[in-house]
């Protein structure tokens, strides 16, 4: 067996020892579980958001009710409630939009 | 959650591979440990979207692959080192003591690290993989005859370096 031989041989040995079968170290696996559980997006600043942009446009619409005396006809719930529901289904919708993304 | 299941059957069946092939492709256990942790977040957020086109372990090494090299430009990028650093301080002052720097690794481990960077990447993981050449290939994303022609190249080189040391 020449040199070349000798140290073709010496490498194999040394390297397979070193790293044949060589693992993610122990925890590896709980530590991508707490990155991945801290990655999860939230849905609740969506949730506050609809609410606040709700109560505004509630408070907007009470005060055009009050102000413009022609929208108190009988189909004032409607108008409130179309005010309140636009933007309550916009919100809604892309909220359900980020946490797809 | 149907996804959350196949999440956690991919993590323990691609844990270690993704492992070895980030450690593989950036030398560094530490930096491997936190790639491959990173590859796994990048899976489970794209898992809902592979749709099968390509195999489930060709797209995962391939996330592993970007992502090694996303963490190797960093690395690049991020090379400044201060002096204030205690690895900086202490290679300094064993510098002006004249003392060596401690030897951690075989030496046959350290001459790998002295391959270029397409020939260690393919011995480390050749012998991490138990020496398939198939797996190599997959993983590294190249042609079987490259991995060959590679790691061939690689031991005639890991070869002579062992003589001339030893000579």
């Amino acid at each position: 067996m020449n040199d070349d031989e000798r140290a073709l041989r010496m490498i194999d040995q040394e390297l397979d020892a070193a790293l044949a079968g060589l693992s993610a170290p122990p925890g590896f696996a709980a530590a991508v579980r707490r990155r991945v559980a801290a990655s999860r997006v939230s849905p609740l600043p969506e949730i506050l958001d609809s609410i606040g942009w709700a109560a505004v446009l509630t408070i907007v619409s009470l005060l055009l009710l009050w102000f413009v005396p022609m929208l108190r006809g009988p189909w004032w719930p409607v108008f409130a409630g179309g005010i309140v529901m636009m933007p309550a289904l916009f919100y809604g919708w892309r909220s359900i939009r980020a946490i797809a993304e | 959650m149907a996804s959350d299941q196949q999440f956690e059957a991919v993590l323990a069946e691609y844990q270690h591979k993704v492992f070895r092939l980030c450690y593989a492709m950036l030398g560094d256990r530490a930096a491997a440990e936190e790639t491959a942790q990173e590859v796994f977040v990048r899976i489970w957020k794209a898992l809902p979207g592979y749709r099968g086109e390509s195999s489930m372990s060709t797209w995962i090494y391939a996330i592993a692959r970007n992502a090694c090299l996303t963490a190797m430009k960093r690395r690049t990028a991020g090379r400044a080192v201060s002096l204030e650093d205690p690895g900086v301080r202490a290679a300094a002052e064993r510098r002006a003591s004249g003392l060596p720097a401690p030897d951690r690794r075989p030496d046959v481990l350290r001459l790998v690290g002295e391959l270029p960077e397409n020939y260690r990447q393919v011995v480390l993981l050749y012998h991490m993989e138990e020496r398939s050449y198939e797996d190599v290939a997959a993983m590294l994303d190249l042609p079987l005859g490259t991995v060959k022609t590679w790691l061939h190249r690689a031991r005639q080189q890991l070869a002579a370096a062992l003589v001339e040391k030893q000579s």
